[in-house]
């Protein structure tokens, strides 16, 4: 049961047929350089289902309910993330009751980063009072899957009306990793305030210094 | 009066002038300023390495752009490690950083706060994990760029052909 079930015939399909509506290249959002892989503005998600810190499996068809969801690949491990972890606990407890509930993902592979074991991201969620899933994504599959490449990584996904989740930003949660108090632009509340309005998020992608995922060697 | 003041006020620089003399170990650059370093170096390689106090791989890693340098030392190539810590923290963090360790190579700091403001302006394809590493041959060039730990072999099999290696 280790094994992620994301359902690779779902994926293709819904490739297949969202690249027939895809916007056009000079919209820029689908725009992705050759060697980039994973999810892009628009993309519909498979229904992820992982691990949670209590054992339990959570998948993303869970949240039937819920207007959208704010994944975010992070870890125990790297300072960036722990510069986020506050901010992190403090959307999902502002944002789930709006639906949109926070799911935090930890795609390190263990073996190089032993700070990020099952165990110790029980701990961590345990001492810290985390109010939402910390899922463990073992095999990387996850992270390869959203094209995630960094910690803390974020992913604004939408239901669309068809109840399916479509990604509507990826990136960063704001623009001062250093400073919480220092902050000018909240790029993921924006992008939520957006989508609540049926609009699409601007930007809908920012980039941010972050620890490259340790990946599995 | 003035040349009295003036006098003294040079006393007084003189006097502060060794304690500052101490060889700084960085300097804080913002992008403009980097791009125009780059920029002046039109004949030179640029083996970039973006980097942080905090990051481990990449401190792994500082080590083969040490040797990099050492080994093109009469060449035109020059290694620069651009530090991306906070700039709340820069000072502190790479002071007692490079302090204590052996680094030879020129050790910039970008003093810029907005990440996503200067990313895509040093290599669009950078998603913003660190280590990343942009080599810059002479003009008119391509870029070559990677995102992740490189080991020794690697940077030599980049630099190599951009350097007249008999």
């Amino acid at each position: 049961m280790k094994r992620i079930f994301v359902s690779l015939s779902l994926v293709l399909l819904t490739a297949a047929v969202f690249s027939a509506f895809r916007p056009s290249p000079e919209t820029a959002l689908a725009k992705k350089s050759a060697d980039e892989a994973g999810y892009d503005i628009g993309s519909e998600v498979a229904n992820v289902k992982l691990k949670n810190i209590d054992g339990k499996m959570v998948a993303f068809a869970d949240y039937q309910d819920q207007k959208g969801l704010i994944v975010i690949f992070t870890c125990n491990t790297c300072p960036y993330a722990v510069a986020y972890e506050q901010r992190i606990m403090d959307l999902d407890k502002k944002y789930r009751e709006l639906g949109y509930p926070v799911v935090a993902i930890n795609p390190n592979d263990v073996q190089r980063q032993p700070g990020d074991s099952f165990e110790a991201m029980q701990q961590r969620a345990k001492e810290k009072g985390y109010t939402f899933p910390y899922l463990h994504d073992e095999t990387q599959e996850v992270a390869k899957l959203f094209g995630a490449t960094r910690t803390p990584h974020v992913y604004l996904l939408k239901k669309n009306n068809a109840g399916n989740f479509r990604v509507a930003f990826i990136g960063s949660i704001d623009d001062n990793y250093d400073d919480a108090s220092q902050v000018e632009n909240r790029f993921l509340e924006n992008a939520i305030k957006a989508v609540e309005a049926g609009n699409a998020p601007e930007p809908a992608k920012v980039k941010a210094i972050g620890c490259t995922i340790k990946w599995r060697e | 009066m003035i040349r009295t003041l003036l006098a003294s006020f040079g006393l007084l620089l003189l006097a502060i002038a060794p304690a500052q003399a101490q060889k700084a170990l960085f300097q804080s650059v913002n992008i403009q300023a980097f791009d125009q370093r780059l920029a002046a170096g039109a004949d030179t390689v640029f083996v970039v390495n973006f980097w942080a106090t905090w990051c481990a791989p990449c401190i792994r890693e500082l080590p083969h752009f040490d040797a990099l340098q050492k080994e093109y030392a009469d060449k035109k190539l020059k290694v620069l490690l651009v530090s991306v810590d906070a700039p709340s923290r820069a000072k502190t963090a790479l002071n007692g950083f490079l302090e204590d360790r052996n680094v030879h190579c020129e050790v910039l700091h970008l003093n810029e706060s907005k990440p996503h403001e200067y990313i895509d302006r040093i290599a669009p394809q950078w998603s913003g994990s660190i280590p990343a590493t942009l080599v810059i041959p002479p003009s008119p060039g391509k870029r070559l760029f990677h995102e992740g730990e490189m080991s020794l072999n690697e940077l030599h099999h980049w630099i190599k052909p951009l350097i007249n290696v008999p």
